[in-house]
C-alpha cells in the first residue's frame, strides 16, 4: 500500500469477560478505499467496526485513524461517522434536524447548518423532504437520511453496519449501488460490514474476511475468489467443491496433483507435498459423455433445472461434486454416468 | 480535547476554587438562602469565612491541605501529557483531597477533637460546625477531579461524563443511604454515652420485649418482633388472596365495571398511609357509625376491639390490597392462554386446568405479591400509630423509643436493625429467588388463544370476596370525603364547613389577606418541599437508570442492588438513621428543610429508576450510538436525544416523587421541626388529640390535590402524544437518487 492509511489496527483484541470477540487482528484501510468486513454472524466483524467507531474500546492493541492514535478515545472524539443497521434516526426530530444534528452539537452557525443540510439532502435525492419525520418515510428513504446524516460531517472514515439488511431484496441491489457511487464521488474512506458475500463482492475495493474472531484472509474481491487462502474462505466466497487431492511434488511454483485417477498441474501456492484440498468452482467443470484423458468418471445423482442453467449433483470416487452447466440443450439424465473435465480457471489448491 | 488545556478539568477546578475561597465553608445558622453571608464576606467573619480564610485567619489550619488538593491537578491540565500519567495524578490528588476532607470532618466536630491524642496537637478552642456550601462545593469538585482522572485511565470507556455520573450516584448513595444505616448499626453497639458495648448490644437484641413469647401461655404480651412478623404474614396472605380475586375478576370474567375496579389501584398512590386507619376509626371506633348502629340495635356495649391487631390488620389489608391487585393483574394476564388451551385439548376440564396449569403458573407472582404486602406491612407506620392500642409493632416502637419518654437511641437502633433485617430478607428473597423463578409465558410471538373464562364456581367466589371488599374501600374513602364536613362524628352529623375553615381560613387583614388557617403552614411547606424534591429525585433516578441500562462498567450489579436497596429500607429506619447521622457535624442537617428534601430524594429515587429503566428499554441503543458517532458528547446525547424521548418517564418520575413526598409519614415523623412541619405529621398530631374533624378535612384536601396532580400529569402525557401528527402521512414512492 503506497497510499496513506486512514485506519490501522495493530494486533487489536476485544474480550467480554471470557468471550473473545476479536483476537489479535491487524489490518489497514487506505485513504479513499472501501473495505468490507465479511464473515458469518458472530465472527467479530461488527465488533471490529464498533472498535473503529469508538463505541467499544479494545482490550489490547492499538487503533489509528489517520496518523493519530485513537485507541483510548471515545466515539465522540473520533473523526468517524456511522450508518446503523436500524438507521437509528431520532424519532423526535425531522429529517432536516436529524441531518443537521452533528453540526448543531458542534455549535455551527445556523446559516451554515441550513446550507449544508440542503446540500446533503440533495446529494441523497431527498430534496424537499426535510420537514418530514422519519416515520413518514419509506425504508429506502430512511436509509438515505442515515447516510446524509453521516456524511455531512465529512468524516475521515464512514462506517456502514449492515446497511441493507432492513431493505427488501429488490431494493438492496439498487441501494448498494447508490452507496458505492456516493462513496466514490466523495472519495470518502469507508468500512462496510456485511455477512452477504455477493454484496461484499459488489461494493468493495478490498474485503477482509473474518472467521471466529480472526482475519481469515484479506484482498481484492478477485483475489479472494480466485485464490482463497483456506477452506473457510473458499466455501464462504462463492460456492466451491472441496475435493481431497494429493500433491505429488512441487517445483518452481508448480505442483503435480493427483485427484483420484486424474493428474493435474496447478500453481503450488507454497503448499508442501502431501494431502491438500482442491477448491473447484461449480462453473469450472465441463461435463462430457465420453471418457478421455484427465476426465473423472461421475454418476449424475440429481439434476435441477434453474432456467439459466442446470445444477447437477454428481457422485464420484473423490466425493460429491456440484456443477453448474449452461448447456441447456442436451441435459444429462439422472442415474447415468458422465465424465467431468476440470477447466483451467476456477481451480485452486488450499491447505487441507 | 485536541490540543492545549483540558477544559473539563479546568472547569471543575474553578468550581473548587470558588468553593474554597468565596463560599462560606461551614453551614450557616440562617441557611444559604438568607443572604446575610454575602454582606459578612468570606474573609473576616468567623461564621461565614471561606475554607481558605478559615485556615489562614480563624485558626483552622487543618483546612489548608485542601488548597494543595485544588492546585496540584493543574499539573495534569495540558493535554500534551500522557493520559495514563495525567489520570494517575488526578486520581491520587482527588482521592487524597476527599479522604482528607472526611478525616478532618470526623476528627474534629462541634466539641473539638473526637480522638484524644489529637486534642493536644490542635490549636486551643479548635472545633468546627457542620459542613456548608463551600465544603460541599469543594467535595464535589474533588469528586469530579477523581472521576475525570479515572476516565483518562480508561474507566467508563474513557468518558468523563459517564465516570462522573457513576461517581456522583455512588457518592450520594454512600453518603445518604449507607452512611446513615451504618450509623444506626454503630450506635446499636454503643451505650448511650457513646462507648463501645457489644455486650449491651447482645442484651438489647435478645430483649424479651422484642422476642418474648409470653402471650402464648400467659396474659403477658409477646415481643414486638413477633407481633410485627405475625401481622405482616397475615396482611401478606389477605392482600394476596383479595388481590387475586380482584385480578381474576378483571382479567378473566365479563364483569361490567372492570374499569372502575382498575381505578382502585390508583388509591394507595394518592392516600397518605394512615387515612385508612382514620376512616376505620370513624366507622368502627367507639363513636363509629357502625359501632353505634350495632349498639343501638342489639344493645352491645361499644368496645375498643378495633384498637389492636384486628384494627391494624383490617386497615393494612384495605390499604395494600390495591398493590397486590396491581401486581396480580400482570401475573394473570401473563398466563398464556395457549397453555390452558393445550391442557383442555388433553381432556382437562376448566376447573382442573385452573388448578393444574393456571394456578401453578401464577405461583411466583403470588409469592411476589405476598412479599410486597409483607414488606409494606412491616414498614407501615401511620396505621399502627393510629390503631395499635396495646398491640406494639416494630415501626411504632422505634418511634416511641426515640422520641417518647424512653429516649433510648440505642434501643431504637436495635429495633431498627431487627426491622431492617426482616425487610432486607424479604427484599432479598424477592429479588434473587423470584426474580429468576418467573415463568414468563408472554413471548414476542403473537398469541392467538383466548383467555379461558373462569368456572362459574370460582367466578362466584371471586365476586363474593372482591365486591363487598371494593364497596367497603369505597365507603371508607367516601367517609373521608364527608367526614370533614359534619359537626361531630358519631354525635352530630349536621353539615358544617367549620373544620375546613379552621384548617384553611383566609381572612382579610390590614396588609392584604391573612392565611390564618391552622393548616396553611404545614400545607405550604409540604407543597414546597414535595415540589423541590421532585426534580432531583427524577434527575438522579433517570441518571441512574441511564447508567444501568445504557452503560457497562465494573460492579454494575452491586451498583444496581445498592440503588434499589433504599426501597427496602423502612421509612422509620431511614428516619432514625438520618436523625443519628445528620444531627452532628460534619453533616448537620436536622431541623432544616434540606434533611426532608434529601430524605425524600433518596427514598423515592427507585421510582425514578424504575420509570427510566422501563422507558429506556424500549429505546433502541443505536440512537445513542448514532448521536455519539456524530460527535455529540454523552452529555449532549442525554440532553438532546434521551431526555426528549424520555419525557413521559420524566413526568411520571416527577409526579410520583411529588405525590409520594406528600403522603410520606414514616421517615418524616422523625425529621420534621417546628419550622418545617409536614401535612402528614400535622394531621397525625390532630388525630392524637382527637380532633378528627380537622384531620379528616385536611386529608380530603390532600387527596384532592394529589388526584389533581395525577390527572394533570396524565393530561400532559396525553397531549404530548397528540402533539405529534396523529395520522402518519403515507410514505412517498421511491424517488431515484
Amino acid at each position: 500500500m503506497s497510499r496513506p492509511e486512514a485506519v490501522r489496527f495493530e494486533s487489536v483484541s476485544k474480550s467480554y469477560g471470557p468471550v473473545v470477540a476479536v483476537r489479535e487482528i491487524s489490518f489497514s484501510v487506505a485513504r479513499g478505499e472501501l473495505v468490507t468486513l465479511l464473515g458469518p454472524s458472530g465472527c467479530g466483524k461488527t465488533t471490529t467496526l464498533r472498535l473503529i467507531a469508538g463505541l467499544e474500546l479494545p482490550s489490547s492493541g492499538q487503533v489509528f485513524i489517520g496518523e493519530r492514535d485513537v485507541t483510548r478515545l471515545p466515539a465522540t472524539a473520533r473523526d468517524v461517522a456511522m450508518v446503523f443497521q436500524s438507521y437509528a434516526l431520532f424519532p423526535h426530530m425531522t429529517v432536516a434536524q436529524n441531518v443537521a444534528y452533528g453540526l448543531v452539537v458542534q455549535g455551527r452557525p445556523k446559516a451554515e447548518v441550513g446550507e449544508r443540510v440542503a446540500v446533503a439532502l440533495a446529494m441523497v435525492g431527498l430534496e424537499g423532504l426535510g420537514q418530514r419525520f422519519p416515520s413518514e418515510l419509506s425504508g429506502g428513504q430512511q436509509q438515505r437520511v442515515a447516510v446524509a446524516r453521516a456524511v455531512i460531517l465529512e468524516p475521515q472514515v464512514l462506517l456502514f453496519d449492515e446497511p441493507l439488511s432492513n431493505l427488501d431484496a429488490r431494493l438492496r441491489r439498487r441501494v448498494r449501488e447508490e452507496i458505492r457511487e456516493l462513496q466514490q464521488k466523495l472519495g470518502i474512506t469507508s468500512v462496510y460490514v456485511t455477512h452477504d458475500q455477493s454484496e461484499a463482492l459488489a461494493v468493495s475495493d478490498r474485503i477482509v474476511v473474518m472467521d471466529r474472531a480472526r482475519i481469515a484472509q484479506e484482498g481484492t474481491p478477485r483475489e479472494l475468489y480466485e485464490a482463497p487462502a483456506s477452506r473457510f474462505v473458499a466455501e464462504f466466497i462463492g460456492e466451491a467443491n472441496l475435493l481431497p487431492v494429493e500433491i505429488a511434488r512441487a517445483r518452481s511454483g508448480h505442483a503435480m496433483v493427483r485427484l483420484g485417477p486424474v493428474d493435474l498441474e496447478l500453481p503450488a501456492r507454497d503448499l508442501p507435498p502431501g494431502p491438500a484440498l482442491l477448491a473447484v468452482r461449480p462453473h469450472a467443470i465441463r461435463l462430457a459423455r465420453e471418457p478421455g484423458n484427465g476426465r473423472l468418471p461421475v454418476r449424475i445423482a440429481k439434476a435441477t433445472y434453474l432456467g439459466a442453467h442446470i445444477e447437477y449433483e454428481l457422485e464420484s470416487e473423490v466425493g460429491a461434486i456440484l456443477v453448474i452447466d449452461r448447456a441447456l440443450e442436451s441435459p444429462l439424465v439422472t442415474g447415468t454416468t458422465a465424465f467431468a473435465e476440470l477447466g483451467s480457471s476456477g481451480l485452486c489448491l488450499v491447505p487441507a | 480535547m485536541h490540543s492545549g488545556i483540558d477544559r473539563t478539568l479546568l472547569g471543575w477546578l474553578v468550581v473548587g476554587w470558588i468553593g474554597f475561597t468565596v463560599l462560606p465553608w461551614y453551614a450557616l445558622d440562617d441557611g444559604l438562602f438568607d443572604h446575610s453571608w454575602i454582606l459578612a464576606g468570606p474573609i473576616v467573619d468567623r461564621d461565614t469565612a471561606s475554607g481558605l480564610f478559615q485556615g489562614l485567619l480563624h485558626r483552622r489550619p487543618w483546612l489548608l491541605p485542601l488548597f494543595a488538593a485544588l492546585v496540584l491537578p493543574l499539573a495534569a491540565l495540558p493535554t500534551r501529557g500522557e493520559p495514563q500519567r495525567r489520570g494517575l495524578i488526578l486520581i491520587a490528588v482527588g482521592l487524597a483531597g476527599l479522604g482528607w476532607l472526611l478525616v478532618q470532618g470526623f476528627a474534629i466536630d462541634h466539641r473539638g477533637a473526637t480522638v484524644s491524642w489529637l486534642a493536644s496537637r490542635l490549636p486551643p478552642g479548635a472545633r468546627q460546625p457542620g459542613i456548608g456550601a463551600g465544603g460541599a462545593t469543594v467535595a464535589t469538585s474533588l469528586l469530579f477531579v477523581f472521576t475525570h482522572g479515572a476516565a483518562l485511565r480508561g474507566a467508563a470507556k474513557g468518558d468523563s461524563f459517564v465516570a462522573g455520573a457513576i461517581g456522583l450516584v455512588v457518592a450520594l448513595t454512600l453518603l445518604f443511604v449507607f452512611f446513615p444505616v451504618a450509623t444506626v448499626l454503630s450506635s446499636a453497639v454503643r451505650d448511650n454515652a457513646g462507648a463501645f458495648a457489644p455486650g449491651l448490644f447482645l442484651a438489647k437484641v435478645a430483649d424479651g420485649r422484642i422476642w418474648g413469647l409470653d402471650c402464648l401461655w400467659s396474659d403477658y404480651r409477646c415481643g414486638v418482633a413477633w407481633n410485627s412478623l405475625f401481622l405482616a404474614v397475615l396482611v401478606g396472605v389477605t392482600t394476596t388472596a383479595l388481590g387475586l380475586a380482584f385480578a381474576l375478576l378483571v382479567v378473566r370474567t365479563g364483569f361490567r365495571h372492570k374499569r372502575l375496579l382498575r381505578q382502585l389501584t390508583l388509591l394507595p398512590i394518592i392516600t397518605p398511609p394512615f387515612v385508612i386507619g382514620l376512616a376505620i376509626i370513624l366507622l368502627f371506633g367507639r363513636n363509629g357509625t357502625v359501632t353505634q348502629l350495632v349498639a343501638g340495635l342489639f344493645g352491645v356495649e361499644p368496645g375498643r376491639w378495633i384498637y389492636g391487631l384486628s384494627g391494624i390488620w383490617l386497615a393494612q389489608t384495605l390499604a395494600f390490597t390495591p398493590i397486590a391487585f396491581l401486581v396480580l393483574i400482570g401475573v394473570v394476564e401473563g398466563v398464556s392462554p395457549s397453555l390452558e388451551e393445550a391442557a383442555q385439548t388433553l381432556r382437562a376440564d376448566a376447573a382442573r386446568t385452573f388448578a393444574t396449569i393456571s394456578l401453578p403458573l401464577m405461583r411466583p407472582g403470588l409469592a411476589n405479591a405476598f412479599l410486597l404486602g409483607f414488606i409494606e406491612s412491616l414498614a407501615d407506620f401511620g396505621n399502627p400509630l393510629v390503631l395499635s392500642g396495646n398491640f406494639d409493632v416494630l415501626s411504632t416502637e422505634i418511634f416511641f423509643a426515640m422520641v417518647g419518654a424512653q429516649h433510648d437511641a440505642g434501643r431504637a437502633a436495635v429495633l431498627a436493625i431487627v426491622l431492617l433485617g426482616f425487610t432486607l430478607a424479604a427484599f432479598w428473597a424477592q429479588q434473587s429467588w423470584l426474580g429468576r423463578a418467573g415463568y414468563t409465558s408472554v413471548t414476542g410471538k403473537g398469541e392467538s388463544g383466548l383467555p379461558m373464562p373462569l368456572t362459574p364456581a370460582i367466578e362466584r367466589l371471586c365476586r363474593a370476596v372482591a365486591l363487598p371488599w371494593a364497596l367497603l374501600t369505597l365507603a371508607l374513602y367516601g367517609l373521608i370525603m364527608v367526614g370533614g364536613f359534619v359537626k361531630f362524628w358519631g354525635r352530630d352529623y349536621s353539615f358544617t364547613l367549620e373544620h375546613l375553615w379552621r384548617a384553611f381560613a383566609v381572612v382579610p387583614g390590614d396588609h392584604g389577606l391573612v392565611w390564618s388557617g391552622a393548616a396553611w403552614n404545614s400545607f405550604t411547606t409540604t407543597l414546597l418541599i414535595a415540589a423541590v424534591s421532585a426534580l432531583p429525585t427524577a434527575a438522579i433516578g433517570l441518571l441512574t437508570a441511564w447508567l444501568l441500562v445504557r452503560q457497562r462498567f465494573a460492579f454494575q450489579r452491586a451498583f444496581e442492588f445498592a440503588t434499589m436497596l433504599s426501597f427496602a429500607i423502612p421509612g422509620t429506619v431511614i428516619g432514625i438513621a438520618y436523625i443519628l447521622a445528620f444531627n452532628v457535624p460534619p453533616i448537620e442537617m436536622t431541623g432544616t428543610g434540606l434533611i426532608l428534601i434529601v430524605a425524600f430524594v433518596f427514598r423515592n429515587m427507585p421510582v425514578g429508576v424504575r420509570a427510566g429503566i422501563a422507558t429506556m428499554a424500549q429505546l433502541d441503543r443505536s440512537l445513542d450510538e448514532a448521536s455519539l458517532t456524530l460527535r455529540a458528547s454523552n452529555a449532549a446525547t442525554v440532553r438532546r436525544i434521551l431526555l426528549p424521548l424520555l419525557r413521559p418517564a420524566l413526568l411520571a418520575a416527577l409526579v410520583y416523587s411529588f405525590v409520594r413526598a406528600m403522603t410520606a409519614i414514616s421517615a418524616v415523623v422523625f425529621l420534621v421541626s417546628a419550622r418545617y412541619e409536614m401535612a402528614t405529621t400535622y394531621i397525625l398530631g390532630r388525630v392524637e388529640n382527637g380532633d378528627y374533624g380537622l384531620a379528616v378535612a385536611y386529608c380530603c384536601v390532600l387527596i384532592v390535590v394529589m388526584l389533581f396532580a395525577i390527572l394533570l400529569f396524565q393530561w400532559l402525557v396525553g397531549t404530548r402524544r397528540l402533539g405529534r401528527r396523529p395520522v402518519p402521512i403515507p410514505a412517498l414512492a421511491e424517488t431515484p437518487a
